[in-house]
This record gives C-alpha cells, sequence and structure tokens, in this order.
C-alpha cells in the first residue's frame, strides 16, 4: 500500500498541465455536471422517462412568439451594435485619442449590469420617455457593444500598415482603400465581434423586463424555473443551447481564414 | 429585481452552507446557527441583533443568523422544494403553508416551545381553519392552525393617486385598473402584480364586477370566485388583463410604492401593508379595497422538518410575538401585526413606541386600511394546485403579447434602412467609376 502511494507521488509531477487541474474540475462541476442535469430534466416526468415537455412546450401557443422576438431583437441588437461599433473601433485604432474614447466605452463595463441597467431606465424615466421596444433595444446596444467594439479595434490596429500603403500608391481614393483593404482585412473582427453580441442576446433576461416590459426565452426559462416547472425550463435551455451551437458553426463555416480566433 | 438578488443570496446561503458542513466543527462547537428566509423587507433587521444577544443570555451560546429573502410565495416553495436550501424558519402566506403541509415539509408546532402564543390575534386562526377545512393528512384531519405562528395579515386592494384619480375612477372598483372610468391619465400608468395568483384575483373580480362572467359563475361567493381556476375563466382572464396592457406601466413585486411616491405611476395593485407604508410618506396617495370584494391574506412562521436548529427557530418565533416586538415590525414595514390589536392596545411599550414614532394611538387601531372588518367580501387565497402549469401558460402568454409586432416593425425597419445603405453604397461606387472613366 505504502509503495503504491510512494509510486504514484513519484509518478505525479508539477508538469505543465498538472496547473489546469484546478479548472478542469471548475469546469466538471459548473459546466458539465449543470449541463447533464438540464438533459436529464428535460426528458422527466413525475420522475418517469417521457418526451411530455417538449410536447407541452409545442402546446403552449406562447413559446414560438417568445422565441422569435429573442431571435429579432438578438439580431437588431447586433446589427445596430455593428453599425455603431464599427466606426468607433476604427476611430480607435486610427487616432491618438482613440485611447480616451476607448476607456469611455470600456468604463460602463466595470459598473455590474443591472445596476447599469436600472440607472437607464431612472434617466429614461427622468427624461419622460416610454418604456417600450425602443428602450429595450438601447439597453441591449448599451450592454453588449463593448463586446462588439473591443475584438474589432483589435484586428483594425493589426492591420498591416502596408496594405493600406500599398493601396494609397497604386491611386485608390480614401473610400476605395477602406473598402478594398481595411474592411476586408477586418472581417475576421467583425465576425468575433457578432458571435461575441448575438449569442448573449438571444438569452438575456431582466434588461429586456427591466426596460420596457418585453418578454424574452430569458425570461420565459427564467418564470419556468421559478414556478418549479423545471421540465419544461430545462427543454427550453436546450433549445437556446441548440441556437448557441448552430450559430457557433455557422460562425465559424463563414470565418474560413480563423485569423481572429487567437484573439478570444 | 430583488429576485435576482435574491437568487445570488440563495446560491451564496446553500455554498455558504456547503463550506460550512466540511468545516472543522470544533472550531465553531460555541456557535450556532439559525437560517431565517423572509419576504424582502418585512422585518426590522435591528430585532435580529436583538435576538443574537438575548439568546447568549439565555442559552450561553452565540448564534449565527442567516437571514435570506424572497420576494413571491412561488421563489420560496421553488427554493424549499428543489431541497436543500437548508432553512430553519421561513414565512409563506396561508395557501402556501397549506401545500408545503401537504408535502409534508414542515412540523405541526410544538406548542409549549411557544409562551408568547396567545398574544396571536385569534381571528386569524379561526378563520383559517374555517377556509381550509380539506386538510387531511394520512387519512387524519388536521388543523392548518396547529402549523404556522401568524406574523403579519392584510388585504388586497388598489393605491392610487388622489390627484389623478377621480371619484368617478373610484366607483369603477377593480375596474379602475381598466380605466373603466375613462381617466385620459391613466394611459400606461398602472401597476399590476407580478404574481399571477395576485393578478388573477384582481382580474376575476373585475370580470364579476362587469358581469362578464358565464351564469354558472355568478352565484359564486368572493371565496369560491377567486379559488375557482378553470379552462373557462382562464381565458376569459387572459383575454381581460391583454385588454388591460393599455394602461399598463408594468408588472412589479417590489418597486410598486416607489413609483407611486415618485409619481411615475398613479394606480397599483397593491398589498395594504405596502400602501400603509406609502401613503404614511405620499400626501396623495390612498387605498382602498372595491366593494364588490378583496383578498385577506395571512403571513405565518412555521418550521421546517429539516431545519437544523429548532431551539433556536422557535426562541424565534416567540420573541416575535413579544407586543413590544411586533409593533417594531410594524412600524418598520407597513404591515398589520398578527399579535392581536386588545393586547397591543393595553402594552405600555408598544403605546411608548407608537408615540414616539409619532403615531395617534387610538387612530393607529381604529384605521380601516390596517384593521379591515373580517367579512364574506374578502376571500382567502387557495392554492392553483393542480392547475399551476395551465396558470403560468396563461400568464406568460399575457406578458409576451404584444411584443412581436414591436420587434417585426423594428426589424423590418432596420433591414430596409440597412437594405438601402447597401443599395446606396452600390451606386455611389458605380459613380465613381463612371467618374474616373470620363477623367
Amino acid at each position: 500500500m505504502k509503495s503504491k502511494i510512494k509510486k504514484l507521488l513519484k509518478n505525479f509531477r508539477i508538469t505543465r498541465s498538472a496547473f489546469s487541474y484546478p479548472y478542469i474540475l471548475f469546469m466538471l462541476i459548473f459546466v458539465v455536471l449543470p449541463l447533464a442535469l438540464i438533459l436529464i430534466n428535460a426528458f422527466m416526468v413525475d420522475q418517469r422517462l417521457s418526451f411530455g415537455n417538449f410536447i407541452s412546450l409545442v402546446q403552449d401557443r406562447a413559446s414560438l412568439p417568445t422565441l422569435l422576438t429573442s431571435l429579432l431583437v438578438g439580431l437588431v441588437t447586433t446589427i445596430t451594435c455593428l453599425v455603431v461599433g464599427y466606426p468607433v473601433a476604427y476611430i480607435l485604432a486610427k487616432r491618438k485619442s482613440g485611447r480616451i474614447i476607448a476607456l469611455l466605452f470600456i468604463l460602463p463595463m466595470w459598473v455590474n449590469f443591472l445596476i447599469r441597467t436600472l440607472s437607464t431606465r431612472a434617466m429614461f424615466e427622468a427624461l419622460g420617455i416610454d418604456l417600450g421596444m425602443g428602450t429595450v433595444i438601447f439597453g441591449m446596444v448599451y450592454n453588449f457593444i463593448p463586446f462588439m467594439i473591443l475584438p474589432l479595434h483589435t484586428t483594425l490596429s493589426n492591420i498591416d500598415k502596408s496594405y493600406i500603403e500599398a493601396a494609397q500608391d497604386l491611386g485608390a481614393s480614401p473610400s476605395i482603400v477602406f473598402l478594398k483593404a481595411t474592411l476586408p482585412l477586418s472581417i475576421p473582427g467583425i465576425i468575433s465581434g457578432i458571435t461575441m453580441v448575438f449569442i448573449p442576446t438571444i438569452s438575456t433576461f431582466a434588461i429586456s423586463q427591466l426596460l420596457g416590459g418585453i418578454y424574452l426565452f430569458g425570461d420565459s426559462i427564467y418564470s419556468k424555473f421559478n414556478h418549479g416547472m423545471y421540465g419544461v425550463g430545462s427543454v427550453m435551455s436546450l433549445i437556446m443551447l441548440v441556437f448557441v451551437i448552430i450559430s457557433n458553426v455557422f460562425i465559424s463555416k463563414v470565418n474560413k481564414g480563423g485569423a481572429a480566433r487567437n484573439l478570444w | 429585481m430583488k429576485k435576482v438578488f435574491s437568487a445570488a443570496l440563495i446560491f451564496a446561503m446553500v455554498l455558504g452552507m456547503v463550506l460550512g458542513l466540511n468545516a472543522p466543527q470544533a472550531v465553531f462547537a460555541q456557535t450556532e446557527e439559525l437560517i431565517i428566509y423572509n419576504w424582502a423587507e418585512y422585518m426590522d433587521l435591528t430585532l435580529i441583533e436583538e435576538f443574537k444577544v438575548y439568546y447568549n443570555n439565555k442559552y450561553n451560546t452565540s448564534l449565527e443568523v442567516v437571514y435570506t429573502t424572497f420576494d413571491t410565495n412561488e421563489t420560496m416553495m421553488t427554493n424549499i422544494l428543489s431541497g436543500d436550501a437548508n432553512v430553519d424558519i421561513t414565512c409563506p402566506s396561508e395557501y402556501a403553508i397549506e401545500r408545503l403541509v401537504r408535502m409534508g415539509l414542515i412540523n405541526k408546532l410544538d406548542i409549549s416551545k411557544l409562551s408568547n402564543l396567545d398574544n396571536a390575534d385569534s381571528r386569524i386562526y379561526n378563520m383559517v381553519d374555517g377556509i381550509f377545512d380539506d386538510l387531511i393528512i394520512q387519512g387524519e384531519q388536521e388543523k392548518l392552525s396547529d402549523y404556522f405562528v401568524p406574523y403579519m395579515w392584510g388585504t388586497l386592494g388598489i393605491l392610487y393617486n388622489t390627484n389623478v384619480i377621480r371619484q368617478k375612477d373610484l366607483e369603477q372598483g377593480w375596474g379602475i385598473l381598466w380605466n373603466e372610468g375613462n381617466n385620459k391619465n391613466l394611459k400606461k400608468k398602472i401597476l399590476l402584480k407580478d404574481s399571477i395568483r395576485d393578478t388573477y384575483v384582481a382580474a376575476v373580480l373585475y370580470l364579476k364586477e362587469q358581469d362578464r362572467l358565464p351564469n354558472n359563475y355568478k352565484d359564486l361567493s368572493v371565496q369560491e370566485l377567486i379559488n375557482t381556476v378553470d379552462d373557462t375563466l382562464l381565458d376569459l382572464v387572459e383575454e381581460v388583463l391583454i385588454e388591460q396592457k393599455e394602461f399598463l406601466k408594468d408588472y412589479e413585486v417590489d418597486f410598486g410604492k416607489d413609483e407611486m411616491l415618485a409619481g411615475r405611476a398613479y394606480v397599483n395593485l397593491a398589498w395594504s401593508g405596502d400602501a400603509l407604508w406609502a401613503i404614511e410618506d405620499g400626501e396623495n396617495l390612498d387605498y382602498f379595497v372595491p366593494e364588490t370584494g378583496g383578498n385577506i391574506w395571512f403571513d405565518g412562521w412555521v418550521v421546517l422538518k429539516n431545519g437544523k436548529n429548532k431551539r433556536a427557530a422557535y426562541e424565534f418565533i416567540d420573541f416575535l410575538l413579544i407586543p413590544e416586538n411586533a409593533i417594531r415590525n410594524s412600524i418598520e414595514i407597513g404591515y398589520t401585526s398578527a399579535v392581536d390589536p386588545n393586547i397591543l392596545k393595553q402594552d405600555s411599550a408598544v403605546v411608548q413606541i407608537l408615540e414616539d414614532n409619532e403615531y395617534d394611538v387610538e387612530e393607529y387601531f381604529t384605521n380601516d386600511i390596517r384593521y379591515p372588518e373580517f367579512s364574506e367580501k374578502l376571500g382567502v387565497m387557495k392554492d392553483f394546485g393542480a392547475m399551476n402549469e395551465k396558470a403560468v401558460a396563461m400568464w406568460e402568454r399575457v406578458k409576451a403579447e404584444g411584443s412581436l409586432t414591436w420587434v417585426l416593425i423594428v426589424g423590418i425597419v432596420g433591414v430596409v434602412v440597412i437594405g438601402g445603405g447597401v443599395v446606396a453604397f452600390i451606386l455611389f461606387k458605380n459613380n465613381k467609376g463612371k467618374r474616373r472613366k470620363v477623367e
């Protein structure tokens, strides 16, 4: 017995991989185990294996519209983030003053999202703006835009200047330089920005409820668990997971170059 | 948003317990722990500190109190049912107590450990036993009153802004929530409860008032009506709640009083204690329970079976029954204490505390918002039972209603704008190309 332990100790060396054990353990407990529980819950009705949860979800008239709403809110948020975020990231990368702007964008990220959202709500109320879809989109963009700007900024500032200079030497006007050189070279950044924004937005809850009473899929999952309907809630979580996987596969298909992978 | 906070708290609590179990026991030999799971903003927290001292003096051991909160009975039950939330005492409403009893999660009280139990208002026990008369556990007829110690009670009614609401609106009863008085200031200014059980009560009573109930429901008493849940009624309630959304500002459970005080909302479906609390600070606020009838509720302390510290649990419940402590809680949170008002009135310490807080003692006990008559117009809620899932589904349909069209509009506008941008861009590009050729 003793020799066995000795042998084990002898074989156990602090190699590089040993440092990953705590993290692997963490992943097992907080990622793999919950996923397994969700999977089990999804197929259980009264402690018996069944598809009952799927059936009751399909029969629920509210589930499809809520899912569609979430996807559309996610889409609109992502597009808005891209349209607003790209110029910002571009300026950040080109100008020296960019650092201050970057700080202004990052600063709110250090504040907890709940506090941020509650203050946004208070601001809308002080300004007399009615809460609704518009304010929800605003809140979502406000919350997620740093995730769009950061990867874009990294990609844009890593573009080799000689490409731009070459384009200019060959007589391209600034707009052509942007279209033919900068934009194509920044596509990996755009794609990782979209991933970073779209996937969290489709599962958001609380923000939408606070800023306009819009009921999203995340809110619905929350309410299911809150009312003790674990089975249906788990099925809905699985659906969410499927969407995350679909968007990941889609994005990695588009992003064949994979230049941005080392960023995130 | 307390939901999120309390979820985090519970998580921290569970984690704490897991860690606590593994900690070397010897170190904490002299420390006991009491875990209290209460409604948010539902106790004068200085009492907890005083209780620790009291307990320390009595048993010569130090006591750690873990105090966590919930915001609806449903949240509380889900957390208790999910099992391992190792709570000693909690404070559900009567229908939730019934459900916990039926599930065998709470113990019958050991009355010998509650020396102050006689202080509790006996009307509450009588009413609750009269209503939950079908409580049969393992073939035995049981009394719900054997399982809980009443803490606070009150009604469900309407808190309104007297500057905006006219006599004509008040005459509409529950209809005020649907703006039956056609007050043009009420668009998007009404708050309902983000708790299906309470909002359901308001909706069925509104249906009764408007004579929109099917014939076979018309003769039901308030008590029967608010506890009738079937497909017909659920459909009707869904219909009226969707109609109501034109005037709805939000569904809330915890920020209603603040919105009302700030004048951002004018009408709020509210519990009497919250209303009293708000009226004290806002002179332009008032509260009423409509003529048609309403809901009366009781919250009480129960001792959970798998709680660890029974001694401290009973001591704490008993401590809260002391008139002085009861009135301090009442003053702090606004709700009506379940300690018999006749006992409170005669207690000189209570009178002193009331006077110190600038209350007119006579008025305090005759205020009909605080001490309404127990009448047939006020019904007690029961659990939705087997209809729970259907009711929750209905509630979600109500909440989801309307947002889809909005997203479609925004989505279409977005697509048009972006599509337009792309088209404009291509045109612009072609023009440039042409110009260059000319040069």
